[in-house]
């Protein structure tokens, strides 16, 4: 049986964002007809939003006398994902990492610096490399690489179903801008949506979060509606470590440049629905794992709070912790009043003269508030934090009013868990150990890298990772392509 | 060799006059009202040919004219600014009728004997390339600041000349049309120290006849201008001919949302701030100075 | 009464690839559409009124693009191809047009890189032009033009034949789904050489010499605020954007 196709393609990757992008790229390079179906009406995806990249042995981190090997770089994934994560796949990125970095200068990016994320965290590896402009300049000399080479690049079109002929797959059927229906065919199919984020249903159920998740506020774009893994699975595909999201905290309804949402990020004293205290709050260094915490909250929902003298100490000296570009460390939060004019009537912010009036203004139960400010003064008085064993530098009184509460939840920036791949990023079927013919995923539609959870001690890791996943699996689909042609 | 001409038909059009060869006397072809033909004659002009133009006929019907009266006197180079669109209807129909080469963006031209030589912008200007041409030449010239003084013992010629079959029926003053269409904006960022200083800048904004926009903190975290007035990444999307970035540090989704403006203006007290590695010009200050002296300047006209 | 309308006739700063020496690469095998192109095929629909529309372009031009868009056919000259010489490119577009029977209005995008390029294709055709419009249609026997320059709107009659240069106002706003640019890919495309129009093969012109400009950042002005603020108004008028 032969399908009837509306066109044919060498190539087809879902999704036009940085791994679908860099397919694509690398797709046109080998020669192949290529097109790239975007669903959104414009270009980029989450990979506008990226800051720096991963890589080891970099010419860029040699010219600036960094050693990061790959050797470190593998141990470092793998430990950070308890050994969850599929050794191949992790080879497979920390082996090419390097080359990403040289394919996207010699299309036009400029590397501006390598470096850690936080700069209070000692643990980093310096991995990131930080291009002129950020993710979207790469996102647009993609295009522009792409187009140059022939790709063809269609935007409000959704790849809706993979087609399969004996096991492999040979096309999809999408929907275009109008609504119409196509059948196209593909001798590889590159599947690279960018994970479920933005999916709420799927959030639910996929993400170790669980119906927490409902709470969570998605900080990208709309169309990663996890349809790689929908269609992978329907084709027979397996998945592997679908849970870990990359998360980061934000006050509720705000943007992550905000300096309300900055000081609710800071390690001071955080408190659940119940008025008590939970955790160590320098988690917050790591803006990842802090997520984690508040994510997991009942509501998906903490309160930071502090006193006006903290507050002129965010106004004066700057935040104690960075949040990357947005909130960089030491940064003075000057415009928390000016911001809290709005978010003392939305119920992000309260602000009161007295312990109980701040606990009745964001629901917690008053008396627990106040029992819970007490025990935290006293060891701020003491110097030590008996129960959660926070450093003494931001032990800090709450004793000056007024008082603030900052309502926080987790922000989600991509989830980074989905279709199980091997280490050549063919999609591996279910209850087998061999790759489904003619299919790939890559980017954060695929699995392998992490266990649950998102390593920030390997800055930049997503992107970097989209990237190169994205040109490993248009070179093999590019090979299949010449060693099947030279059997016919 | 034939003549030096320069094509005037907006007030900025005198000084091309600076880009051209310089020590060749230069006839100026004018179309437009008696201001602007006694504007062009200034030092080095020789003579300014006028064309008025009948009422209610715009002066590129009368580019056929212009074209054939130059053709006539053979002439080596003709010069005109992309400004007025009557001045690039004459270049054209001079390229086409003499066979001369016509380039735009040149910024300066110099005489290689049997050829000359042409220099401009090219690639949207990131590039200064020169080209060696066959005589003539039809250039569309960057004007420059330099404008020669009066001399009011240059001839003014009045030129009769029919017009083409095109003609004015309507004019009025085009309604403001929302940012997407906005031929100016300006937007601010959190440079802005309070809302009430908004006024500030809306008062700029009303000088320039230009939509008031903002980053997407001043919308979302602030408050203070309306979700549908921030421009990005996730918000609108404009392409002005201008836009002025006020206190706008330039985060690279900001930028994906004013990338299709002509011409980008930052005004930033950092020198360092990413908005003027996107934009064409700068000022490099306090909003609360520049502001408020850009308004004035642009009120004394 | 056949209306023509001239598409990836304008390369677009975009498009090049510009190395450090300065020389400047162009896409070879295709342009990308100029900022204009959209609004120029939007307007010559309404032009054509239903009628034959009829596509011009050159060797990198992307018939497929045009026919998405309501071309009914389109003319493309293979072996020539946009250069900096708007009268060189204006003249290959003349021969093409006048390849098209009862040819009198045609219609182009009023590219700000290629300033020259409407007039001098109106000069080779010996037509008058009607330059930086919004919008057209046909009225009668001859054309209602609407622009607007300087804020200013401006209702313009011309009669036939003539050539209408459009200035796009906006990104488009709705373009084709990917069905109906598979099935333009059916629509008639006539490729003819230069000397098949008696065209004097000429190269696309190449510098001599080609550098980075000196800064290519963005001209400061710092210092006094009176005179910053002077220098940028002088500088933004001969921009004319004010």
């Amino acid at each position: 049986m032969t399908t009837q196709f509306d066109a044919e393609y060498d190539i087809i990757v879902v999704g036009a964002g940085a791994s679908g992008l860099s397919a694509a790229v690398e797709a046109v390079k080998n020669g192949n007809t290529v097109a790239v179906l975007e669903k959104l009406d414009s270009v980029g995806g989450r990979g506008q939003f990226v800051e720096g990249s991963t890589a080891f042995e970099s010419a860029e981190q040699k010219k600036r006398g960094i050693e990061v090997t790959r050797a470190q770089g593998f141990k470092a994934l793998m430990d950070e994902s308890q050994w969850r994560a599929n050794a191949e796949v992790v080879s497979a990125f920390v082996h090419n990492a390097a080359t990403t970095i040289r394919k996207l200068s010699d299309i036009g990016a400029v590397w501006e610096d390598v470096t850690i994320y936080a700069y209070e965290q000692e643990s980093e590896l310096k991995t990131m490399h930080w291009a002129e402009g950020e993710g979207a300049r790469i996102i647009e000399l993609m295009v522009k690489a792409a187009r140059d080479g022939g790709a063809e690049i269609y935007l409000s079109t959704a790849a809706t179903e993979l087609l399969t002929e004996s096991g492999r797959v040979v096309g999809l059927v999408a929907k275009d801008a109008d609504g119409q229906l196509l059948k196209l065919g593909a001798k590889a199919v590159i599947l690279a949506g960018g994970g479920y984020a933005s999916s709420p249903e799927m959030m639910e159920k996929h993400s170790w979060y669980g119906k927490n998740a409902r709470y969570f506020v998605d900080l990208g774009t709309p169309g990663n509606t996890g349809d790689g893994m929908n269609m992978a699975v329907a084709a027979g595909g397996a998945t592997a470590e679908t849970g870990s999201v990359l998360l980061m905290p934000v006050a509720k309804g705000k943007t992550i440049t905000s300096h309300v949402s900055g000081a609710g990020s800071q390690p001071y004293l955080w408190v659940n629905t119940s008025g008590r205290r939970f955790t160590d709050e320098v988690v917050a260094m790591n803006f990842s794992d802090a997520a984690n915490v508040i994510a997991q909250c009942d509501q998906g929902t903490s309160f930071t709070v502090f006193d006006q003298a903290t507050k002129s100490h965010l106004e004066t000296d700057g935040s104690d912790i960075s949040l990357g570009t947005f909130i960089p460390y030491h940064a003075p939060l000057d415009r928390m009043d000016a911001e809290l004019e709005q978010d003392l009537t939305t119920g992000t912010a309260a602000k009161a003269d007295t312990v109980a009036e701040l606990a009745e203004m964001i629901g917690v139960p008053p008396q627990a508030l106040a029992l819970t400010i007490a025990r935290y003064n006293e060891m701020v008085d003491g110097g030590v934090d008996d129960d959660f064993y926070k450093p003494a530098k931001y032990l800090r009184a709450i004793s000056h009013p007024p008082y603030y509460a900052v309502r926080m939840v987790a922000g989600t920036l991509v989830s980074v868990g989905g279709i199980k791949v091997n280490g050549s990023f063919q999609v591996v079927g279910e209850g087998t150990d061999a790759p489904i013919p003619g299919l790939y995923a890559v980017g954060a539609e695929a699995s392998g890298i992490y266990g649950d959870t998102y390593p920030l001690t390997v800055p930049g890791n997503i992107s970097g990772f989209s990237y190169t996943s994205g040109w490993l699996a248009a070179d093999h689909a590019s090979a299949q392509i010449v060693k099947e042609a030279a059997l016919v | 060799m034939g003549e030096d001409w320069l094509v005037v038909t907006d007030s900025q059009d005198v000084g091309a006059l600076s880009r051209l060869l310089p020590d060749a006397p230069v006839t100026a072809m004018v179309i437009g009202d008696r201001a602007l033909a006694e504007s062009a004659a200034v030092a080095g002009v020789a003579v300014v040919h006028w064309i008025e133009p009948d009422e209610g006929v715009p002066a590129e019907a009368y580019a056929g004219a212009a074209a054939a009266s130059i053709l006539a006197s053979s002439p080596r180079l003709v010069a005109a600014t992309a400004l007025g669109p009557a001045s690039r209807a004459v270049l054209g129909a001079l390229a086409a009728g003499c066979g001369a080469t016509l380039l735009s963006g040149v910024t300066a031209v110099r005489d290689a004997g049997d050829r000359v030589e042409v220099t401009g912008g090219a690639a949207g200007g990131d590039v200064v390339a020169t080209y060696a041409v066959p005589w003539p030449l039809c250039a569309l010239v960057v004007p420059s600041d330099d404008v020669p003084a009066p001399d009011p013992s240059v001839l003014v010629a009045p030129l009769a000349a029919t017009d083409s079959p095109v003609r004015v029926t309507a004019r009025r003053v085009s309604q403001p049309s929302g940012l997407a269409d906005a031929a100016r904006v300006v937007g601010v960022g959190r440079g802005l120290r309070s809302k009430a200083d908004l006024d500030l800048v809306r008062g700029l904004a009303d000088r320039l006849g230009a939509e008031l926009a903002c980053s997407m903190p001043l919308a979302d975290d602030l408050g203070w201008l309306p979700r549908d007035r921030f421009l990005g990444r996730s918000g609108q999307q404009i392409s002005p001919r201008l836009y002025l970035a006020v206190g706008l540090s330039g985060a690279p989704q900001h930028l994906q949302g004013v990338r299709g403006a002509k011409v980008i203006v930052g005004i930033n007290s950092d020198p360092g701030a990413g908005i003027f590695r996107a934009s064409d010009y700068g000022i490099v200050g306090d909003l609360y100075e520049i502001v408020p002296a850009l308004t004035e300047a642009l009120a004394r006209g | 009464m056949t209306t023509v309308v001239a598409f990836n006739v304008a390369r677009e700063p975009a498009a090049a690839r510009i190395l450090a020496d300065g020389s400047v690469i162009w896409p070879t095998r295709k342009l990308p559409p100029a900022e204009d192109d959209h609004a120029a095929l939007s307007a010559a629909v309404v032009l054509a009124d239903g009628g034959e529309l009829v596509g011009v372009t050159l060797g990198q031009g992307d018939p497929v693009w045009a026919a998405a868009r309501g071309t009914t056919r389109v003319l493309r000259i293979s072996d020539v191809v946009v250069g900096d010489d708007d009268s060189a490119t204006a003249a290959a577009l003349a021969a093409a047009v006048a390849e098209v029977d009862g040819a009198d209005l045609v219609v182009l995008g009023d590219s700000e890189h290629h300033p020259g390029l409407a007039p001098a294709l109106a000069g080779h055709l010996g037509w008058p032009c009607v330059l930086a419009a919004a919008a057209a249609a046909r009225v009668g026997e001859g054309v209602e033009v609407t622009r607007r320059i300087g804020g200013v709107e401006e209702t313009i009659s011309a009669r036939l034949p003539v050539v209408i240069a459009i200035v796009a106002e906006g990104e488009e706003t709705s373009p084709p789904g990917m069905k109906t640019m598979l099935t333009a890919r059916r629509l008639p495309v006539h490729d003819l050489v230069a000397t098949d129009l008696a065209l004097e093969p000429v190269p696309p012109l190449e510098p001599v010499q080609t550098r980075p400009p000196s800064s290519a950042a963005a001209r400061l002005f710092d210092g006094d605020p009176q005179q910053a603020v002077g220098e940028l108004i002088k500088a933004l008028r001969s921009e004319g954007v004010l």
